[in-house]
């Protein structure tokens, strides 16, 4: 679904410096895998998702999204593209502060295609109904806890119907049980949807949850190079 | 916003009160003499002295304004506002009015600026009015 | 959610810089239109003077020039004669299709009988006049008879519903003339019969006695033939009459003129100035606003706007600004130039008519698009900035 081909991202620090972020990477990540990304901080998991997801220009290499090149195509054309099939789950509170809950998960709709008014508002209540926030849906995010935060965020990326879901360290700022309770409900949402999840991550503990693990280390996959993990969570418990 | 207009109506209060003073024919030295030869102030001057009886409401509105957190208050002042407003705006034009010559500095200053902060201190007390919900819900 | 409801939404939960866009865009309409009304309502009101006097050319004395201007436009009373066997020689001139003469004249300063400090009075000759008579006959449907009087749009009866007193004399007011902004609406138009009669009875009812010199006349008003060229029947003038000035009515309110030239100079320097500013300072609020919402937008962007969305959101927003605060700013501008318009004749020294509703929705207009153009202008390069930025630059720490 998903192909990295010889991908590099070098980063220019001016004075004739440069950083390479990611280095010749190259990645597959089929349909309806849950890969979990993992590597310590620095070792370019963030930009390798930014890549996937066409929201930074590779300095090289090739990035294949459902057999097209995201960057043959306009700026139109890749926009489109993302609002319509991958939803994003950040790691950092990424709610707009002036919308409401249900406003901001009925947001995406507005950039693609011109879905009714009333069909988004009912979508985004049925989604905020399944990650357990119906009594929220008026409230401004700054009245909500961080894993309710996160929780909604998870709502709005799958209010479009996504093939994948992008998640770029979404429990790093939360404590361990919230923590727990975002990936039980990441793991319920692609065992129910079937959907394609990519998960950055540095917590090791969190691995088990994927069907596949790619470890990452001064901008290079180190290992699980298309080796799935044998391992998963109902296994190991 | 209501903190806003509310510090604005208390200003416009002040210039009701206090601009008569400084700008009609009294304080250029004019009166009207008399045929006992008694010299009294022109009209002008009692608009002045009728406007610190307008200006008293919109400023005590301002402050109420400032302090009140209630939808039912708010509104209340808000129509204060705005009836402090509309006498400050009556009295140097219907009620009491000023010197008819366009020359005259209670013709020229005086009474268009009264009218000027009655309009604003309407304006603003109205915009509270319709605004006073938001209290509410800020609680 | 379209754009503007976002656009709305982002105005609303930025109170602080909205208020100061916004009156930045207040300031920028509130001046524009306040310069605009003032000095269009200058130009109007020098013109409808100039049509008012009927005249082609107006003959004064050599050296009355200024006085003449000062009398017409900002009501100044003025004094001059000049020999009225001076208006045979102009009727003589070829071209020359009708000589009406006139006599200025002026009521005591701070005499109770006006509204007005001093007036400014214009005597003519019914005989022979063409300037006021049509009005007249329009409006009264007749001429002025002896001891009546018309007014201009300052002049109120002082004695009981209709009546006047000057100089002992006690006049009737018959109507008055349309506002012109300028000093003839604080003057009084009456035959020469009525001014000889006052003059009479003056000498024993006055404080001061009224004068008039026999054989002597203030100003002539000339109307030249159709067809005519009135520069040359003014180049005669100068050439067969001695003492005398003729003031075609195209170079009539010169020196107005001039000065108002000059301060629309001034005025659009310091207009220039304050829009640059603006500007700048709209520019940079819009600079800071688009740099802390870096991360809002880059989420925006990853959600699937494009960069014209993110552009067009900004400059959405920018309008908005613009056009609640621009509105503002010309609501006020109009009230103070219709409050304040007396003491701005005053203050400025330039004669001043309010426009017409047709004439002021026009610089309305002008004045509201002003502003709006100003935000967008300044908003344009943050947006276009920001909207170029990499989504994942964006949202970095």
């Amino acid at each position: 679904m998903i192909t990295l081909h010889e991908v590099s991202k070098t980063y220019d620090l001016g004075k004739g410096s440069a950083v390479a972020a990611v280095n010749g990477v190259n990645l597959e990540i089929c349909q309806g895998e849950f890969v979990i990304i993992i590597g310590r901080s620095g070792s370019g998991k963030t930009t390798l998702l930014n890549l996937a997801a066409g929201l930074t220009r590779p300095t090289s290499g090739k990035v294949v999204f459902e057999g097209v090149n995201l960057w043959d195509l306009t700026d139109t054309q890749q926009s489109f593209l993302r609002n319509q099939k991958i939803g994003f789950v950040f790691q950092f509170p990424s709610l707009l502060p002036t919308l409401t809950v249900l406003e901001n998960v009925s947001l995406p709709p507005t950039f693609g295609a011109q879905t009714p008014a009333g069909e988004v508002r009912a979508r985004a209540r049925e989604l905020l109904e399944q990650v357990g926030l119906s009594d929220k849906l008026n409230v401004y995010p700054r009245q909500l806890s961080a894993g309710q935060q996160q929780r909604v965020v998870i709502a709005r990326s799958l209010i479009n119907h996504p093939k994948a879901l992008l998640a770029d360290e979404p429990t790093s700022n939360l404590d361990e049980k919230t923590e727990l309770e975002i990936m039980d409900l990441f793991a319920e949402l692609h065992a129910s949807l079937g959907i394609t999840l990519v998960m950055v991550t540095h917590t090791r503990q969190l691995v088990s949850y994927g069907t596949r693990s790619v470890e990452m280390a001064q901008g290079k996959i180190v290992n699980g190079n298309g080796v799935p993990i044998f391992e998963t969570r109902s296994e190991r418990i | 916003m209501i903190k806003v207009l509310s510090i604005l109506i208390i200003i416009l209060a002040l210039v009701m009160a206090v601009v008569p003073v400084y700008t009609d024919c009294l304080s250029q030295g004019r009166a009207l003499t008399l045929e006992n030869g008694k010299t009294v102030p022109m009209k002008c001057h009692w608009t002045g002295i009728a406007e610190i009886g307008a200006a008293l409401p919109v400023g005590l509105a301002g402050i109420f304004m400032l302090r009140t957190r209630r939808k039912e208050t708010a509104r209340t002042i808000g129509i204060m506002g705005m009836a402090g407003g509309a006498l400050a705006i009556l009295f140097p034009t219907v009620l009491i009015g000023v010197c008819s010559n366009p020359d005259m500095l209670c013709n020229m200053v005086m009474r268009p600026t009264l009218i000027l902060a009655g309009t604003l201190a309407i304006a603003a007390s109205l915009v509270i009015f319709f605004r006073a919900p938001s209290l509410e819900d800020a609680a | 959610m379209s754009l503007f409801q976002l656009a709305w939404k982002n105005i609303s939960g930025n109170a602080f810089r909205s208020w100061v866009v916004a009156i930045c865009a207040l300031i920028v309409a509130a001046f524009a239109l306040f310069i605009t009304i003032v000095l269009r309502g200058a130009e109007t009101s020098l013109q409808l003077a100039s049509d008012r006097l009927g005249a082609d050319i107006i003959v004064v004395p050599t050296g009355a020039e200024a006085k003449v201007e000062g009398a017409l436009l900002m009501g100044i009373p003025a004094k001059f004669w000049m020999p009225s066997a001076n208006l045979e020689k102009l009727a003589a001139i070829p071209g020359v299709e009708n000589v009406s003469p006139q006599v200025y004249l002026e009521t005591l300063t701070g005499a109770s009988c006006c509204s007005v400090p001093s007036m400014f009075m214009i005597a003519y000759d019914p005989l022979t006049d063409f300037t006021i008579r049509p009005w007249l006959k329009q409006e009264l449907g007749e001429g002025l008879d002896l001891g009546e009087v018309v007014g201009g749009s300052y002049i109120s009866a002082t004695e009981g519903k209709q009546n006047i007193r000057i100089y002992g004399y006690l006049v009737t007011l018959k109507g008055n003339l349309e506002p012109t902004g300028t000093g003839l609406d604080q003057s009084m138009f009456f035959t020469l019969d009525t001014a000889r009669d006052i003059a009479r009875i003056s000498q024993t009812q006055a404080e001061t006695v009224l004068s008039i010199p026999a054989d002597q006349v203030s100003a002539a008003l000339i109307k030249v033939e159709p067809g005519g060229d009135p520069h040359r029947v003014a180049i005669q003038i100068l050439q067969k009459i001695p003492d005398v000035t003729p003031i075609e009515s195209a170079s009539l309110f010169q020196s107005s003129r001039k000065q108002l030239a000059s301060l629309l100079q001034t005025i659009l320097s310091m207009m220039g100035l304050t829009w640059a500013l603006s500007v700048v300072l709209i520019g940079l609020v819009f600079s800071m606003a688009a740099n802390e919402r870096r991360r809002e937008l880059g989420v925006i962007r990853a959600l699937g706007a494009t960069r014209a969305y993110i552009s067009q959101s900004l400059l959405a927003e920018a309008g908005i600004l613009a056009l609640c605060g621009g509105a503002v700013g010309i609501a006020l501008a109009v009230l103070a130039v219709f409050l304040f318009r007396r003491l701005i004749i005053v203050s400025f020294g330039i004669p001043f008519l309010l426009p017409s509703p047709g004439s002021l929705v026009l610089q309305i207009s002008i004045g509201l698009f002003l502003a709006c153009f100003s935000v967008c202008l300044a908003a344009l390069f943050p947006a276009i900035k920001i909207s170029r930025q990499d989504p994942a630059v964006a949202m970095r720490e």
